[in-house]
């Protein structure tokens, strides 16, 4: 969800069905509680310690004393009874520092679930009457189950962005075209190849075909990371293109599996030149252009 | 088209070393490509030229219909025995090609004229 279509505080509220009277009796359970938090932290991290994160996160004593703090002041918070845009604010800011560090969502359930336990079983010694009780545990469940889910929301966000960010950074370093001899090009190709990043090869690989006039394209598809009927079409235009500006193309690199999924998927290649390895490519441009290697001693 | 004959303009060719070399350098009308077909076929039957050779570095445009006519000019002089190469092709001009449905296999291109000329000898031979 981005930002734009994010909830009001209001909207949240009334979307989990918090009422003044809920956020009443969420107070006075706290009064009831907040007096008996250094158990719920003693039992919280003991019940960590048996979770894998625990040591990746704690091993410091000092960062487990700075996050057991932050976490006394989150249950202050959500004990004080005021859920105003400050406060989601700050959940927010929970749901950023948990992504920051790379802890999963279900490890971070787990947490709320567990504490919701402590804080309603453990720490509870049947101070209230058996129908507050129950109504006490509703509502704090409902504003938990709400700061979870603006948590979960921030990390997601999060999440999101950073996957844009990157799958952006990799098509501007996508279509490294490099003249590796005399008249030879050659293109590796890695990753996924959609029609975005087909449209960007074609361009690459035609345009230094036109700067170099150059005789020969090898397209090496070794590291193409899927291969099906919309990949190996861009694939087929690309050689297509390449023909017509009078340029041989060969494409390297077809592996068992490529080989097998193109005769499958009954995908008709033309008479394009496939060859298994780029060496096997290299070896087929260098007979055509007269080049022949030999090892000096 | 309601042109006169005499007012489309004419598509230059010259014979060199035994090849008809025809300079495609305007971007294409229809009636310049009917005109066009005619010529060819024409000088083909007079010249007797080992092979053609268009040269079409000057194109930038094209559409799948004039590449149609090129096309089929083409094999009406493949049908009198001389195969065309081209030459040239524009960057833009080729990935516009590409992505239009046609087969393209058959198609004969080379970078340079000397280029067309070694690859007409091979298809002659």
């Amino acid at each position: 969800m981005s930002d734009g279509m994010r909830l009001t505080t209001r909207e949240l509220l009334e979307l989990y069905g918090l009422d003044d009277h809920d956020l009443k009796r969420v107070v006075e359970y706290g009064r009831i509680v907040l007096p008996r938090m250094g158990e719920y932290v003693q039992e919280f991290y003991s019940w960590m310690a048996t979770q894998p994160e625990f040591e990746l996160y704690f091993s410091d004593p000092d960062r487990l004393a700075r996050v057991q703090k932050l976490q006394l002041g989150y249950w202050d918070e959500f004990f004080g009874g005021r859920v105003d845009d400050d406060y989601i604010t700050k959940r927010r800011e929970v749901g950023e520092a948990h992504a920051r560090i790379g802890l999963s969502l279900p490890a971070y359930f787990a947490a709320m679930n567990v504490s919701l336990r402590l804080l309603t079983e453990n720490l509870y010694s049947g101070e209230l009457a058996a129908g507050d009780y129950a109504a006490t545990v509703k509502a704090i469940s409902k504003l938990l189950h709400m700061d979870t889910a603006v948590v979960v929301d921030t990390f997601a966000t999060r999440t999101n962005r950073i996957i844009a960010e990157q799958h952006e950074a990799l098509l501007e370093m996508s279509t490294p075209v490099t003249e590796i001899w005399a008249d030879i090009l050659m293109l590796p190709i890695v990753g996924f190849v959609d029609s975005k990043r087909a449209q960007d090869i074609m361009t690459a690989v035609l345009s230094k075909i036109a700067e170099s006039h150059s005789r020969f394209m090898i397209v090496d598809i070794s590291g193409v990371a899927i291969m099906d009927t919309a990949v190996a079409n861009h694939l087929i235009k690309i050689t297509k293109a390449t023909r017509l500006m009078g340029c041989i193309c060969t494409i390297s690199g077809v592996s068992p599996a490529i080989a097998e999924t193109i005769v499958s998927l009954g995908i008709d290649i033309g008479n394009i030149r496939t060859t298994a390895t780029l060496k096997d490519a290299l070896h087929l441009a260098f007979a055509e252009t007269g080049v022949r290697l030999e090892t000096v001693k | 088209m309601t042109d006169d004959l005499d007012e489309i303009p004419r598509v230059p060719m010259q014979r060199t070393h035994g090849y008809l070399v025809v300079s495609l350098q305007v971007d294409l009308r229809d009636a310049v490509l009917r005109q066009f077909q005619s010529d060819l076929l024409e000088r083909i039957r007079s010249l007797q030229p080992k092979g053609i050779i268009l040269d079409i570095s000057g194109l930038t445009l094209f559409d799948m219909h004039e590449f149609a006519i090129l096309r089929r000019t083409m094999d009406m002089a493949r049908l009198m025995g001389r195969v065309t190469v081209l030459v040239g092709m524009q960057p833009g001009l080729a990935a516009s090609i590409a992505e239009l449905d046609v087969n393209c296999d058959e198609l004969l291109t080379a970078r340079s004229l000397e280029e067309a000329f070694v690859l007409i000898e091979r298809m002659a031979s």
